[in-house]
Parts: structure tokens; C-alpha cells; sequence
């Protein structure tokens, strides 16, 4: 018993991110954005698909990388 | 706070990306450079057969593309793995820290990389095992990209949901079957998305000239180490990310600690 209120009455380790906030949410919602930008670039762009047409020098640049790190390729 | 998080996160992949470059460049590029020389000796057999000269011209040299090119390759992977790792964490901590505050953020981080590194690498490559260059066909690469990116995406959705599926669970059957439960949905999930995703068997076999073998298939030896060292390179990739996030979280909690006042210090708490 005494454990279970111990616990409830210790103090976070770690401040919790205030969520509602919209502000956050921007945050969070921009971070994910350009993490999945540059993971399509460096993953599928100029490969399956390109936004840039018929150039390949995203592709080459990063090619063997692509490779190793699991994406699909040549 | 979300700020500062991310940052961490950004941070760790960082070095991440450096520590798995450095392994990389020292084990996977000898395996690319067999790999590269297979293409050429292949293509040399193929124009035996056909008559035809075939030269593939190089945007960058392969010195650019095994340092240069890897090294960033690898960098942006990571931390975008970092990234997407903090706000992850953010949002389960946001849950859990609300829920039960006595838990220490720390272990929720391993917790979180650990599921992390299994639905992001560990299934995708079982599923799809990576291949060195000349392994693939151009034909197939739209299937074979569509189908790596539904997997991994599909593997992530169905981690969160067996995520979401234990927490609920966690009251009613206690911690231990609730994750147990949850490991076996996102398992059964993952099985069936493989299941119907198509199959792609496409390493090289010799060059034939009629009943006549003018060229080796692609070497077996080859595939084996660099499937081995691409995973071996994930898996250092991740634990890295993992060591350092803790060790930075490590730090903020403690700034906090001291913020918070040396009231809660002196009272000796
Ligand atoms: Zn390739």
C-alpha cells in the first residue's frame, strides 16, 4: 500500500512535453516532415521514382549507401 | 522541452551515422568493390554473347561514392532515424509519464529503441534482405522499392498497434502477458503482410551462350558477408543511437532535477 503512494507522490525524472500545445504539435509534425523528405531522398528518390526527372546524382551520390542500408536498388 | 528532445535525438544520430560509417566503409565497401568488379566481368561476358558494347558511364568516381557518398548516405539515414526516434519518444513519454510518473524515461527509451530497431531494420531485412550492387533487376526496382516501403511502413503501423494493444492489456492480464500478447499480434501482422507481398529471387546466375556457361553467376560469398555486415551495421547504428540518447536524456533530467530547486535537496529528498 504505502509503495503504491510512495510512487505516486515521487516527482517525474523527466518533465513531460506539454502536448496540447499547439506549438508542440508544429514541432513535432515539421520534425517528422523533413525526416520523411530526406529519407525519400535518400531511399526511393531517382530510383523507383524522381521528382527531379531523368537526373540521377542524388542516386549515385548516395548509391552504395542506399544499397547497404536496405533500400532496393540496381 | 520537445525542443531540447529532439535535439538529443538529432544528436545521437549523429554520431550514430559516424560510428556506422567508420564500420561500414571498413566492411561493407570491399564487399560493394566485389560486387562492382562481378558487374564488370559480367557485362564483358554478356557482350561476348550478344556483340554488343555496353560501358556505363559514372556520374561520381567509385572514390567519391565508397567515402563521400557513403559517409553522407549513411549520416542522413541516421539522423533522420534520430530525429523520428525523438518524437517518438516524446509522444510515448507524453502517454507514460502522465499515466505512471515514477517510471524512469530511460528505460522507456531503450524499451522504445528496441521496438524501433525491430520494425524499422530487423523485419523489413528478414523480409527483404539487402543486396549488394548487380544483384537486383531494373525491371523489378519499382516493384521491389513498393513493396520494401509498404513493409516498413505496415511493420511500424502494426508496432504501434501492438503497442497500444499491450498498454491496454497491461491492466487486465498484468505487464508480462500484455507484452507477450503484443509481440505476438505485431508477429502474426508482420508474417501475413509478408505473405502477401510478392517474393523477389533475382541474384545473377552464370552468362550462357546457348548450353555453353561464358561468365560466372553472381558469387555467393559476396551476398552472405554483406547481408551479414548490413545487419551487423544496423544493429551497431541503433545501439549507438540508443547509448548516447540515454546518456544525453541522462543529463537533462538531471539539469531539471537541479532547476527544480535545492529545496527538494536539502529536505534531503
Ligand atoms: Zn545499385
Amino acid at each position: 500500500m504505502s509503495v503504491s503512494i510512495q510512487a505516486a507522490e515521487q516527482p517525474r525524472a523527466l518533465a513531460l512535453p506539454t502536448a496540447s500545445a499547439a506549438d508542440a504539435a508544429l514541432w513535432l509534425t515539421a520534425t517528422v516532415l523533413l525526416a520523411a523528405l530526406a529519407y525519400y531522398f535518400l531511399g526511393y528518390d531517382q530510383g523507383a521514382v524522381s521528382v527531379f526527372g531523368s537526373d540521377t546524382h542524388v542516386h549515385e551520390f548516395v548509391h552504395d549507401a542506399r544499397h547497404f542500408l536496405g533500400f532496393p536498388c540496381h | 522541452m520537445e525542443r531540447r528532445i529532439t535535439g538529443i535525438g538529432v544528436l545521437a544520430g549523429l554520431v550514430a551515422g559516424i560510428v556506422a560509417f567508420v564500420y561500414a566503409r571498413i566492411f561493407i565497401e570491399p564487399q560493394v568493390a566485389l560486387a562492382v568488379d562481378y558487374e564488370g566481368v559480367r557485362s564483358h561476358a554478356e557482350s561476348l554473347v550478344t556483340g554488343e558494347h555496353e560501358h556505363g558511364h559514372e556520374i561520381f568516381s567509385r572514390g567519391v561514392q565508397e567515402n563521400l557518398g557513403t559517409g553522407i548516405g549513411t549520416l542522413v539515414f541516421a539522423v533522420v532515424m534520430g530525429a523520428l526516434f525523438a518524437v517518438a519518444f516524446i509522444v510515448v513519454w507524453a502517454f507514460l509519464g502522465r499515466r505512471s510518473p515514477s517510471t524512469d524515461p530511460r528505460f522507456v527509451a531503450v524499451g522504445l529503441a528496441a521496438c524501433a530497431f525491430v520494425a524499422v531494420s530487423g523485419v523489413p531485412f528478414f523480409v527483404y534482405p539487402p543486396n549488394p550492387p548487380a544483384v537486383g533487376e531494373e525491371a523489378t526496382l519499382g516493384a521491389r522499392s513498393g513493396s520494401y516501403l509498404t513493409l516498413t511502413l505496415v511493420s511500424i503501423g502494426l508496432m504501434v498497434a501492438a503497442a497500444v494493444l499491450a498498454f491496454w492489456l497491461s491492466e487486465r492480464i498484468g505487464g508480462l502477458w500484455a507484452v507477450v500478447a503484443g509481440a505476438i499480434a505485431y508477429l502474426f501482422g508482420v508474417t501475413v503482410t509478408a505473405t502477401l507481398l510478392p517474393d523477389f529471387a533475382e541474384i545473377p546466375g552464370p552468362v550462357m551462350d546457348g548450353d555453353r556457361i561464358v561468365g560466372p553467376g553472381f558469387p555467393g560469398q559476396v551476398v552472405a558477408d554483406f547481408r551479414i555486415y548490413a545487419v551487423a551495421d544496423q544493429v551497431l547504428l541503433w545501439t549507438v543511437l540508443t547509448v548516447v540518447f540515454v546518456a544525453l536524456l541522462h543529463r537533462v533530467m538531471r539539469r531539471e532535477a537541479r532547476q527544480r530547486g535545492p529545496s527538494l535537496v536539502e529536505a534531503g529528498i
